[in-house]
């Protein structure tokens, strides 16, 4: 699978401009299933007939959280605003990709003492991108106003971790993917739903089950990793003891029917799991418990550090524990 | 049924969001001893649904039936714990009390302790906990090696009587709501009420009114009527406040349907019934905000049981004021049946 | 074009409370659309049939504006009021209003003489309105709790400029009645099936206008707005979020939404090809009922078009006449030309 991460990761989709990473999505898996549909909204969404006679969805959001180009300043130096949470601290020193153009981030100061409290306090006020370019005109060409962008760094592989921008949420479209390939004589029919704009709002998850009669929803996304030194005490995720059990984030409380279900299968069928309480952010599990009537709903998420910076990091084998938990809920009864 | 026996049973039932099946068995019992016809079912993400009577008008009442509570978000060692709010806890009122937890094996006592005046240091003494500093000590209960991440809880207490006719108890947000759907269903035993009225218990309103879009999406009523709370205490020089005792609140605004309101009102001023006016300029903070405007919109109001102490385990109700909400929604669906039929000139 | 501007701005009109503008805009209508519905939210739907009947247009704009709701009578018979919509408490100390559109009322102001701080904020939580009641008695005769109460303010048209109350977003209605009546009187058709969508209680959470498309149910939509400018001298040009003059506004991204690229990209061809100069919304705060319909049943795609328009959410507002009727021109010709959606069907 680590080819498959590293190729996904690599791929430009900032919220809103999914279309390489739909493309790629499509071609992966359009052989192996029965059915599949772009929506109105770019949510690609894949189906594996089963015959249970129940139906459960996973969602794993294809875009990847980025920034946007508002102003031009004179000289070709460009004004951004965040597309889904950044911290603009994550974005000094980084290098952004806009469609192919790389820009850097400088920090404003017109005194010694603005200069340092800005390096103090970073924000997307008082930062601005370079281009490498000398007019405004010239800027104009590569980056216009409305361009995205998004982190430029590639994918690493230590073996038993990887490191890349935008495993959020590529590793959990790679899981699915990945599921997918495997995936024979199911039981339940799955959805596989491939969505769009989660990062600015779950925008893709409160649309994409509207036409089907769905059993069960549940996403597919990354969590936080609380294994690193002085790591927030509050919450108990770690890289390398499984998938992770969603109970609550702030914005959903997971169903705890799907919650038990879960586990018991982990249980069943021996896969590592751990038990999470996010105490911040929120995941399209949202929008599937807020589709028609409402769909009982949960999320698995993948241990990862440094969520939304340019290098994220997640452990191996909590992904294929993640397909092999996935494959496993397909044949599970409820 | 004696109201005060049910918002005391309701109170002290466990249903913290994710929890609400704990609670679930309990109104069903009371519901089935004032009438056995009644179709029961859960729908969408679980809500529970009392049907009662067939034709037009359609009106539903919605209540919620979740409690806000904590959750043990991390294990620190043998005896302690960390928590996180479920629902929108003020870390204030979890300090210094006994908190019981749901677990594989039962029920489970914590402790959330504060550190004796006598160790602390001066500079400390305005400081408030936040859920950072919280923790949970299981000495009493034999420690951690039987509790995980996920398990979650509720402080320990029983409702009681105050003088007066007033209880005080846990989650009295909502479970007066639940009473109010359950008396008004006893009251409505009386009347000749000739359409359908459908009773929705939701879950997960404590955590952005998820249950009830389903319910409303799924049930299509022609009337929606949501019971939730509201403050009894003194509100800002520019809002009008309720007093507890002084009857149901019901709200016009942005959320309501004035023909809803207007039929309210009427209501309760044809019966005698005490009430008191909110005005909304935009939001409840109630399920009203988001049954309105579901599908192709439905016509909703709000009455609210006005209570001390919101999302604290020291609530506070008049029972008198649930009774008479239940009352004025009796009477509202029996106006409505009868206007629907022709017989009610409005 | 732009009759209906004044009448539209100076009605009251908050959000829950569009009753006096519907009930103008349906007279102006009736007979010009083939189907009038008002559905249980208050949303007026009219109907245009279309050339190519195979697709739903749905043109949207809010009726209701940012205002203020009376949620308290005083004993001394001041009224105590809370904003409807985000209306900043500093733009009414000492303001002209009027309750139900009927009864004059101000904001009581302290004489500076008796003020010790003339820094500070006043909160609505002090805020008194005073009508000439001096008893709760007296003040329950004539105001109940809930009524509306708007800024009160005149139409002003010079030059190239208009000045008014609730450019956002009775300009959006206005250029949707101008295009209505281009189409009935010029006895043409729109390009496809096409509603146009007055619509309610934007301002306070986008809540009317997913009740009006589950009715619809179109297969894109666009959105049109009266939005902020920012382009004073106390605001550093880079911070500006559009310049009024510079021509419509053009959204690609605001908040809880990416505007889909195909219809975006539709939207900026119809005004290259058309020669009209836009800008783009170079700011991505703010909202439009494009973020609710992106969530409403299956998704609906909207394209959001603006008029610039400096000092919204205020008793005064201005804006470019040239800009609104560049707009108009721009929406006119993407709801009657069918070859501008020519490449955005082909993407699907």
């Amino acid at each position: 699978m680590k080819e498959l991460i590293k190729n996904i990761t690599e791929l430009y989709g900032p919220s809103g401009r999914e279309h390489e990473v739909r493309e790629f999505i499509k071609k992966e898996i359009e052989d192996y299933v029965d059915e599949i549909k772009i929506d109105k909204l770019g949510n690609l969404i894949a189906i594996k007939k089963g015959h249970s006679g129940k139906t459960i969805l996973f969602d794993a959001h294809m875009d990847e959280i980025g920034v946007v180009v508002t102003h031009i300043i004179d000289g070709g130096f460009l004004k951004i605003e965040q597309v889904g949470g950044q911290f603009p601290l994550n974005l000094v020193g980084a290098r952004l990709n806009f469609k192919g153009r790389i820009g850097v981030v400088g920090i404003e100061g017109e005194t010694d003492k603005e200069l340092r409290e800005n390096y103090k306090n970073v924000s997307l006020d008082n930062i601005y991108v370079d281009i490498g370019v000398s007019s405004k005109e010239e800027a104009e060409k590569y980056a216009p106003i409305g361009t995205f962008g998004v982190f430029a760094d590639g994918f690493v592989d230590y073996g038993e971790y990887c490191l890349s921008k935008a495993l959020d949420d590529r590793i959990g479209c790679a899981s699915l993917i990945e599921t997918i390939k495997q995936m024979k004589d199911n039981k339940h029919t799955v959805i596989f739903a491939f969505t769009v704009q989660e990062e600015v709002g779950l925008v893709g998850a409160f649309v994409s089950a509207y036409d089907y009669n769905v059993d069960r929803a549940i996403a597919i996304d990354v969590t936080d990793s609380l294994d690193t030194p002085k790591a927030l005490k509050r919450m108990s995720m770690k890289l390398g003891y499984g998938p992770c059990i969603k109970i609550k984030d702030l914005a959903s409380v997971s169903d705890r029917e799907v919650v038990d279900w879960i586990k018991d299968t982990a249980v069943n069928n021996n896969i590592k799991y751990q038990l999470e309480v996010l105490t911040l952010g929120g995941t399209n599990a949202a929008g599937y418990q807020r589709t028609k009537s409402g769909i009982p709903s949960c999320t698995i998420s993948i241990p990862t550090r440094y969520i939304h910076s340019p290098h994220e990091m997640i452990c191996y084998s909590d992904v294929v524990d993640t397909v092999e938990l996935i494959l496993a809920l397909s044949e599970a009864d409820f | 049924m004696d109201t005060k026996d049910l918002i005391k049973n309701l109170s002290d039932s466990f249903g913290v969001t994710s929890f609400e099946n704990c609670t679930f068995p309990l109104i069903e019992q009371f519901l089935l001893e004032i009438n056995q016809d009644i179709k029961l079912e859960k729908i969408g993400i679980g809500n529970l649904v009392a049907t009662y009577g067939q034709g037009n008008p359609k009106i539903a009442f919605f209540a919620h039936v979740d409690e806000i509570g904590i959750v043990i978000s991390n294990i620190i060692d043998d005896t302690f714990a960390r928590i996180e709010a479920v629902g929108g806890v003020d870390p204030r009122t979890l300090v210094g009390k006994r908190v019981c937890f749901r677990t594989e094996n039962g029920e489970k006592l914590g402790v959330i302790g504060f550190l004796a005046p006598h160790l602390q240091k001066p500079e400390d003494k305005d400081k408030s906990p936040s859920f950072d500093e919280l923790f949970v000590d299981f000495s009493v209960s034999g420690g951690t090696k039987d509790i995980n991440v996920g398990d979650i809880g509720v402080i320990n207490v029983e409702a009681k009587d105050l003088e007066n006719d007033q209880i005080v108890g846990k989650a009295i947000d909502n479970r007066a709501g639940v009473a109010v759907l359950i008396k008004s269903f006893e009251y409505l035993q009386n009347l000749k009420f000739d359409g359908q009225l459908m009773l929705s218990f939701n879950k997960g309103e404590e955590v952005g009114l998820v249950g009830a879009k389903g319910a409303a999406e799924y049930l299509q009523p022609d009337y929606a009527v949501v019971v939730d709370v509201t403050f009894g205490e003194r509100l800002p020089e520019n809002v009008e406040s309720f007093k507890i005792g002084e009857g149901p609140v019901i709200t016009i605004g942005a959320p309501i349907n004035r023909c809803v309101y207007d039929d309210l009102v009427k209501t309760a001023k044809d019966n005698n019934i005490k009430y008191q006016i909110e005005a909304v300029p935009s939001r409840s903070g109630t399920e009203t905000d988001i049954v309105q405007i579901v599908g192709q919109g439905i016509k909703t109001g709000l009455v609210s049981v006005p209570i001390l102490n919101m999302h604290s385990p020291s609530e506070v109700v008049n029972i008198n004021d649930i009774d008479r909400a239940a009352k004025l929604l009796a009477m509202f669906a029996l106006n409505m049946s009868l206007k629907t039929k022709g017989s009610l000139n409005v | 074009m732009r009759k209906y501007l004044k009448d539209l701005t100076e009605l009251p009109g908050i959000s829950s409370r569009e009753e006096k503008v519907r009930e103008y805009i349906k007279s102006q209508v009736e007979g010009k659309v083939n189907n009038i519905t008002i559905d249980n939210l208050g949303n007026l739907i009219c109907f245009v049939k279309g050339k190519d009947s195979s697709k739903k247009m749905m043109v949207d704009a809010h009726m209701d504006e940012v205002g203020f709701m009376v949620t308290k009578i005083n004993d001394d018979g001041t009224l105590g009021i809370s904003p409807v919509g985000g209306v900043d408490p500093r733009v009414i100390k000492s303001q002209r209003l009027k309750i139900e559109g009927v009864l004059n009322a101000v904001v009581n102001s302290t004489p500076i003489h008796l003020d010790k701080d003339i820094k500070r904020v006043i909160k609505y939580e002090e805020i008194k309105v005073y009508a000439g009641f001096s008893s709760k008695e007296e003040a329950s005769k004539k105001v109940n709790l809930g009524d509306m109460v708007t800024f009160d303010t005149t139409y002003v048209e010079e030059g190239n400029y208009a000045l008014s109350k609730a450019f956002d977003d009775r300009v959006g209605c206005s250029i949707m009645l101008d295009i209505i009546d281009y189409i009935y009187e010029n006895k043409l058709q729109p390009a496809f099936d096409t509603y146009f969508n007055f619509a309610t209680q934007e301002e306070v959470g986008l809540r009317g206008t997913g009740v009006a498309a589950a009715r619809i149910k179109p297969d894109f939509a666009l959105v049109l707005e009266g939005t902020t400018a920012g382009d004073n001298p106390e605001n550093p040009p880079e911070k500006w979020a559009t310049h009024i003059g510079n021509g419509p506004v053009i959204t690609f991204m605001h908040s809880g939404l990416v505007i889909k690229k195909e219809m975006f990209e539709t939207i900026v061809n119809a005004a290259k090809a058309l020669n009209i100069k836009f800008q783009y919304k170079m700011r991505t705060a703010g909202g439009t009922n494009a973020a609710k319909l992106a969530k409403t049943m299956y998704g609906i795609p909207a394209g959001v078009i603006s008029v610039p328009c400096r000092y919204i959410h205020s008793p005064l507002a201005i804006l470019n006449i040239d800009d609104y009727n560049n707009t108009y021109s721009l929406v006119k010709e993407l709801v009657t030309n069918n070859e501008r959606w020519v490449n955005y069907e082909r993407a699907h």
